[in-house]
């Protein structure tokens, strides 16, 4: 049979709903709430708060990615 | 200032060490320790090929003209990767699986193996990619130029047209150069270039660093800090309002769609992928150097707007702000980005394109016209090779042509998204052969081609401008005058940014057409079975699927294409691995389905599945899909559903027996119980008569004033008492036989009637003590009955002895009758006594019981009578039962037997 998926179901689920967040999060009427012209330590809000998602998400995406990890590291396949 | 010699120099020695380490890369590879060449970084590393020339320099002019606009590029690829858990983890699993070279080998290879759909998509990928390259021409060309002229000039871009077509050209041949040299060398089984990829990556660092250096002179050196940096900055700069409408929304998809189905991303995030755990780390480190490459583009914008002369050309600021900082340092690390972006991205999209062109136009051309000669072994190797390097030159010539006769127009700038735009007409098939099973060629076919024309029409071909081949008459009014055509506003949708435009129905009538013509079709068998390993890629093992398609070859001729294709040692190494995984030894291999399907994977490794598939169909026969099987392997939620129904079997049935069990344990307790009341009650009716008797012998033994009568008495009774002891064990002993059928019977035939008049005599003489009269009513002659003599006769005599015994009545009498009814022969034996009671009926034949005991008589039976004729009759195969009392209010017993057969 094939190999047990890694990882819970539930982070599993929370990988594949992960893109869905980003889109949410990037995208009008969302990212519009954040056009005023203010500024945070000198910084653009909306500026801010695009480059503060983004990295947000990249940690996400990480911390996710090691969880999902094969339960056993096997070697690469014989072909190679 | 820099001379232009000094940058030459400079970017001949890059060049050089770009050879270098895809020389030692590929060596290593060769000799088998790749190493930290099959690291999870390197392969994020080369996926930042992504990263042109076009967003090295044009991110920082596209912030400079439309503010936060240029985000898109970059963050579409994210929400991309960071969903690689969705979907680019099947694509790299089923590129495994099926040995995939490249998207039009996908494509193709999904929708059973056609030809035709890879031609197309390979098309599609040249004439999107072409202008492609000669963007990155320009970019290195105009680059080098800025660069090296010296003077206030430089700032604003001082075309020498001529220089630059000249640089344009060198720079095209020395990328076909290193492409052929290190893309080409064999026709790798999965088609994996390591030393290119190794060159790739370090191109990728020299970008980052040099993009990172000129974002850090521009806030700290230029500007002097993060919050000055902004401060110089008008707010109109980031256009925040009008940036986030439709244009943002596509951008986005489009350059997440981009990221994955661009050829030459398809190259390196699929293909080149050695193990799909590298995917895991790409998730977020590709983002991540999205993010940091990304991180200064504003700055810089920003710093270029203030600081430059007011027409510099914003798209060069990456370069002109170093030098105007008198920076040369940085200037040429700069300079050396963009050219590293330009030829990473020329050398990858070469490869890629050259394998579509040589595995998909090529080898089908060659096969069909037979240019190829079925004779020679070795010969398709070198024809693959031949024809991919052709393939590279055509390209880059392709390109350099395109950038000679479109350099200066409006056309290159916009080529991005264009290109983007193009290679996203795969995305509908691509995406919906992954996960739809109803997906078929024919509706791949429809929906990509409609998609490509109007993709060609509303965006590709206005775009060369002017006159070139869509004239400024069909611009504005429409194809021939009809105003629902015109390129930019069909069906009167008007007022819509161009792209938003073009994207909408393209990919709308693609996806349109793709859906409803795959469903107005059957999907053929190779179709279905290809469908099936796609979309359940996560749930079937490779071998489970290899054995599907039922064909026969020859395997002589197997092995002439393997050697063709493969090479003399290569195809003998694998048919002798294959013999001995069969077991044969020394013999050449069975080429069964197994086999050949593996062979035909191989070969796809180096040809394409459509080539590989049309090789071998043309030696092998009888080729059909056993259905049977494939919904076998592709059903397993069937299979789960059948298991868990025989589980539930399962377990209801335990719980069955379980129940049985917990009876039978109820049925050994009752009787347990049974059993110990018989003893009470045996031990009862003992101590009576043994009271008697021990009593008496007393008082026979104390021997004192007993005259001889007396004594003679009380020996009489303490004899009585004896025997009734002696019947009531022998009673309970014969009992006992009977319940547990210890003795045998010899069943005889004999006449029942005999034992009737028997029991009648005998019991003639008790009724004569008695004022009982003793009748014969009707009587059934000649019935005969097997069943043993004396029992029957025990049986007759214990009734008529029980009938007259507890008659109360004060004429009693007993009447015994006989007859044949329905094959059986029956006794009546009736009294007019006092009856059975109703509360009695139930328990007459239970041991023990006196069902007279109402009555008051002078002998005391032991109570076990009834209970032994009861177990005679049944052990005779008849029946003992109470019947209902009479008019007289007096019992009726009914003996019942079968009579015999008639001989």
């Amino acid at each position: 049979m094939k190999p047990p998926d890694p990882g819970t179901p539930r982070l599993r689920d929370a990988a594949a709903l992960l893109p869905a967040l980003a889109l949410f999060l990037l995208m009008p009427p969302v990212i519009t709430l954040f056009t005023e012209t203010r500024t945070v330590g000198g910084v653009p809000l909306i500026v801010a708060y695009l480059f503060g998602v983004w990295l947000a998400l990249i940690v996400a995406a990480a911390l996710l990615a090691r969880r999902l990890a094969p339960p056993t590291v096997a070697p690469p396949a014989s072909r190679d | 200032m820099l001379s232009a010699n000094v940058v030459l120099v400079t970017a001949l020695l890059y060049v050089a060490l770009l050879f270098t380490v895809a020389f030692l890369g590929d060596r290593r590879s060769r000799n088998g320790r790749p190493g930290w060449l099959q690291s999870p970084v390197v392969y994020t590393l080369s996926i930042s090929i992504y990263c042109t020339s076009w967003t090295f320099y044009g991110a920082v002019g596209s912030a400079a003209r439309s503010g936060l606009e240029f985000a898109t590029i970059y963050v579409g690829p994210t929400v991309a990767f960071i969903g690689w858990w969705v979907l680019l983890r099947k694509i790299v699993r089923i590129a495994h699986a099926q040995g995939i070279t490249s998207i039009a080998d996908m494509v193709s290879s999904r929708y059973g193996k056609s030809t035709t759909l890879a031609a197309l998509v390979t098309l599609i990928a040249v004439v999107s990619t072409t202008p492609y390259i000669a963007l990155q021409l320009k970019a290195v060309a105009t680059s080098f130029q800025v660069i090296s002229n010296s003077g206030p000039d430089t700032l604003t871009e001082m075309h020498n047209a001529g220089s630059e077509y000249q640089i344009g050209f060198w720079i095209a041949a020395g990328m076909a150069v290193f492409t052929i040299l290190f893309g080409t060398r064999n026709v790798d089984a999965k088609e994996r270039h390591h030393g290119v990829v190794a060159a790739i990556a370090l191109e990728a660092v020299v970008k980052l660093v040099a993009l990172l250096a000129v974002g850090l002179l521009a806030v700290f050196g230029v500007a002097g800090g993060a919050e000055q940096i902004f401060e110089l900055a008008s707010p109109e700069i980031l256009h925040a309002q009008d940036a986030f409408g439709p244009r943002w929304v596509v951008l986005t998809l489009l350059s997440a769609g981009a990221v994955i189905c661009l050829p030459r991303q398809f190259q390196v995030t699929v293909v080149e992928n050695v193990d799909e755990s590298h995917l895991r780390t790409a998730a977020w480190l590709f983002p991540l150097y999205l993010f940091l490459l990304s991180l200064f583009v504003l700055p810089i914008a920003i710093a270029g707007l203030n600081f430059l002369p007011a027409d510099a050309n914003p798209d060069m600021f990456v370069l002109t702000l170093p030098i105007w900082a008198s920076r040369h340092d940085v200037a040429l690390l700069s300079f050396l980005g963009g050219f590293s972006a330009a030829t990473s991205m020329v050398i990858v999209a070469c490869i890629a394109l050259s394998t579509m062109i040589s595995n998909h136009i090529v080898m089908p051309l060659a096969m069909r016209l037979r240019w190829v000669s079925r004779s020679a072994s070795g010969e398709i190797r070198r024809f693959l090779l031949v024809s991919r390097r052709i393939s590279i030159c055509v390209m880059l010539g392709l390109g350099f042509a395109y950038f000679r006769l479109g350099g200066d127009s409006e056309a290159l700038a916009s080529i991005g998204l264009i290109a983007f735009a193009g290679a996203a007409q795969v995305l509908p098939c691509l995406i919906g052969g992954l996960f739809w099973r109803q997906a078929n060629t024919a509706g791949a076919f429809a929906g990509l081609l409609a998609g490509t024309v109007l993709w060609a029409y509303t965006l590709f071909l206005p775009s060369f401008g002017g006159d070139l081949v869509v004239s400024r008459q069909v611009l504005d009014q429409g194809l021939f005058g009809i105003a629902l055509l015109r390129p930019q506003a069909l069906f009167g949708m008007t007022g819509v940014d161009p792209l938003v435009h073009a994207i909408f129905w393209s990919l709308s009538v693609n996806t349109l057409l793709f859906v409803v013509v795959s469903l107005c079709r059957e999907p053929h068998p190779l179709e279905r079975l290809q469908s099936a390993l796609f979309v359940d890629v996560f749930r079937t093992s490779a071998e489970a699927t290899d054995g599907l398609l039922r064909r026969s070859a020859a395997t002589h001729d197997l092995s002439v294409i393997a050697q063709r294709i493969l090479g003399v040692e290569e195809a003998q190494r694998l048919f002798r691995q294959a013999a001995r995984q069969q077991g044969r030894g020394d013999e050449p291999p069975l080429a069964d389905n197994a086999f050949i399907t593996r062979l035909e994977r191989t070969l796809a490794g180096s040809i394409g599945g459509a080539s590989a598939h049309a090789m071998i169909s043309q030696v092998v026969t009888g080729e059909t899909i056993s259905l049977n099987e494939l919904v076998r392997i592709a059903d397993e939620t069937q299979r789960i559903r059948e298991y868990s129904r025989q589980l539930k079997d399962k377990s209801r049935q335990l719980e069955a027996a379980a129940r049985e069990l917990g009876q039978a344990n109820e049925r050994l307790r009752r009787q347990d119980v049974e059993k110990d009341h018989f003893l009470s009650q045996v031990s009862h009716e003992v101590r009576t008569p043994m009271t008697s008797i021990r009593s008496f012998s007393e008082i026979l033994l104390d021997g004192r004033g007993l005259d001889a009568e007396r004594s003679q008495r009380f020996l009489r009774i303490i004899h009585d008492e004896s025997l009734r002891l002696t019947r009531l064990l022998d009673s309970t002993l014969e009992l006992n036989l009977l319940e547990h059928g210890e003795a045998p019977w010899q069943l005889a035939r004999i006449t029942p009637e005999h034992a009737l008049d028997q029991a009648i005599d005998v019991c003639q003489g008790l009724a004569d003590g008695t004022r009982v009269r003793l009748e014969s009513g009707e009587r059934a002659h000649g019935a005969e009955v097997m069943a043993e003599a004396d029992r029957l006769s025990q049986v007759f005599i214990n009734l008529i002895a029980n009938a007259i015994k507890y008659n109360t009545h004060p004429a009693p009498w007993v009447r015994v009758s006989s007859r044949i009814r329905q094959g059986q022969y029956e006794v009546r034996i009736e009294d007019n006594g006092p009856g059975i009671r109703a509360d009695e009926r139930d328990l007459i034949f239970s041991k023990f019981r006196r069902g007279w005991s109402h009555t008051q008589t002078a002998t005391p039976g032991a109570g076990l009578g009834l209970a032994i004729s009861w177990q005679i009759m049944r052990r005779l195969g008849g029946d003992l039962a109470l019947g209902a009392n009479n008019p007289n209010g007096g019992a009726v017993f009914r003996v019942t037997l079968p009579l015999a057969d008639r001989r």
